[in-house]
């Protein structure tokens, strides 16, 4: 069953066009990682899906939620799929927890919401959540308020929120970011626990390949606005075939990497929004750019379930 | 008197209110080494930093840098040792210029400056623009560019690469490293990162709550670590878990 479908998907912020012709479907139960660096556009998808883009944002193209369009719904109908069928948790949890009201009743709200409860069913329920997000004695961590709790428990909250309704789909904007590595490291195995007791699709932005490829099935690499190459997170990151996403990889893989080497890296720097070239984004810094990557090259398919949008791709079949 | 540690620190603690940030902390650095301080937040290690390049003072303990007593001779210290931030936009002035930004530690002129900015990888072009006129990356070259105006021995680097990009992160690595060989600088790296740790330095201490519970050769710490909270931090790094064979 298809969680999510997105089709031509373009966020235009003002006058400048900042996502571009995206296309992905998330069937239930997957995992995709949507990968690049700052200025990519991948918050701005997200934001896009959930209906939250900022001021001057407006988005164009089809987003399918469970078979319903709701790229055309207005804000109230909107409002009520939010933290029902689709839920998301962003980097810094204070954008997600009002810092003068109790955890626990901020978590039961949304539980009164959606479910039609009373309070102290609610409240129940509630607590329950703060012990599914693995929060030691959720009683007392109810009664607590955000500046109570450390980063990593707020960041627990906030994924007891958005998981409160077993929502289908739930969107992760580097959750874990912010993280010391052992609280990250915990948050990524609850996560993974729970998407896959609920079957919910996951979809998880990241600038840390190495995170992406321990919790994702499938990956998504943007630039530009753009998806430049997508495919199983395995395939992808064993045989990149764009050279972005090759360069991405390099730049990545200390570990893979002699220590005290120089690495292998893109050069350059990301441009600002509307700053890319014509043509091939990546083009300017790519250094397998052709006369003919002044045409935009198409998302086109390499093997079963691969794509890239590359006039010179890097040689290499798929690896199985 | 090359096998003095050119950055030696003996019994440090440091309070801020109730909280001990640091509490007793020794350790040497040696001359050309690329030595990591490594730790999660809260462990001190930023507070230390500080502390090694008299940015704040110890309620106890010492630090000396080649030899000098840091506390007793700021203008050596100055000198000798200098530092980059995570965030260059806090240490540079977003009022001046380029060219004022990197010689204002040497007050010297336009010559040094563009040999700074060259060995930073910056053209001269940009020697009339503005701080906000650059992209991170840019910005942390010109914040390691100033902290090399004044020939120092020893840099200290707090989190440098942090707020950046990957593929950005990767070039100001590169950068460090080359910087270290062609001027014999002898780098202190802080750093939450362990991956990035790893890669760079050839000693480290391992930090948490506000002591060094381990420090040895980089390598001999990844393939063996012996406390118990460096093995919980090395097994909680994210590993790629697919990757490109190198020889194609």
């Amino acid at each position: 069953m298809t969680t999510l479908d997105v089709a031509g998907l373009t966020v235009h912020m003002g006058s400048v066009p900042v996502v571009s012709e995206v296309d992905f479907r998330l069937e239930r139960g997957d995992r995709v990682g949507l990968i690049g660096e700052s200025g990519a556009g991948k918050s701005l998808t997200a934001l896009a899906i959930m209906g939250l883009l900022p001021g001057s944002g407006r988005a164009t193209g089809r987003i399918e939620l469970s078979g319903q369009e709701i790229q055309e719904l207005p804000e109230r109908r909107l409002a009520r799929l939010r933290g029902a069928t689709m839920a998301m948790v962003f980097q810094e949890p204070m954008t997600a927890l009002d810092p003068v009201m109790r955890v626990g009743r901020q978590v039961s709200e949304v539980v009164g919401r959606h479910q039609g409860v009373g309070r102290r069913d609610a409240r129940r329920i509630a607590v329950e959540l703060l012990r599914t997000v693995e929060l030691p004695e959720p009683e007392r961590i109810a009664r607590r308020y955000p500046h109570q709790l450390s980063g990593g428990q707020r960041q627990r909250v906030v994924l007891a929120m958005a998981m409160a309704n077993e929502p289908e789909l739930l969107i992760c904007d580097e959750p874990t970011t912010a993280l010391d590595v052992t609280v990250q490291d915990r948050m990524l195995r609850l996560i993974s626990r729970l998407v896959e007791e609920r079957g919910t699709a996951l979809l998880f932005i990241s600038h840390d390949l190495a995170v992406v490829s321990a919790l994702c099935d499938r990956v998504l690499v943007m630039y530009g606005g753009r998806i430049v190459e997508s495919g199983p997170v395995a395939e992808v990151f064993a045989a990149p075939r764009h050279p972005y996403t090759a360069g991405l990889l390099a730049a990545s893989d200390l570990a893979d990497a002699v220590p005290g080497t120089r690495l292998l890296t893109v050069p350059g720097a990301i441009p600002e929004f509307g700053a890319f070239p014509s043509g091939c984004v990546f083009r300017d810094r790519c250094d397998r750019s052709l006369p003919e990557c002044a045409q935009l090259p198409a998302l086109g398919t390499v093997g079963a379930e691969r794509s890239v949008a590359c006039h010179n791709p890097v040689p290499g079949g798929v690896i199985r | 008197m090359s096998d003095t540690p050119i950055v030696s620190a003996q019994g440090l603690v440091k309070n801020f209110r109730s909280v001990r940030a640091l509490d007793g902390v020794d350790l040497e650095v040696a001359r050309g080494q690329r030595f990591g301080i490594v730790g999660e937040s809260g462990s001190g290690k930023s507070t230390l930093a500080r502390l090694l390049l008299g940015l704040d003072r110890p309620d106890s303990g010492t630090v000396r840098i080649d030899g000098t007593l840091v506390d007793k001779n700021q203008r050596f210290v100055h000198k000798t040792a200098q530092m980059v931030f995570q965030d260059p936009m806090s240490s540079l002035d977003p009022r001046m210029r380029v060219r004022d930004i990197v010689a204002e530690p040497i007050r010297d002129d336009t010559n040094r400056v563009t040999e700074l900015l060259d060995a930073v990888g910056l053209s001269k072009s940009v020697l009339d623009r503005y701080p906000h006129q650059f992209s991170g990356g840019q910005r942390q070259r010109i914040a390691i560019a100033r902290a090399l105006a004044p020939r120092p021995a020893v840099l200290v680097a707090d989190e440098p690469v942090s707020a950046l990009d990957v593929s950005v992160r990767a070039q100001i690595l590169n950068l460090l490293l080359d910087l270290t060989v062609q001027f014999g600088l002898t780098l202190i790296f802080v750093s939450h990162d362990l991956s990035v740790i790893r890669h760079i330095t050839d000693r480290v201490a391992v930090m948490r709550q506000g002591r060094i519970v381990e420090t040895g050769p980089t390598e001999q710490i990844y393939a063996a670590a012996q406390h118990d909270y460096t093995r919980e931090l090395l097994a909680a790094v994210p590993r790629l878990r697919y990757r490109p064979s190198r020889d194609r």
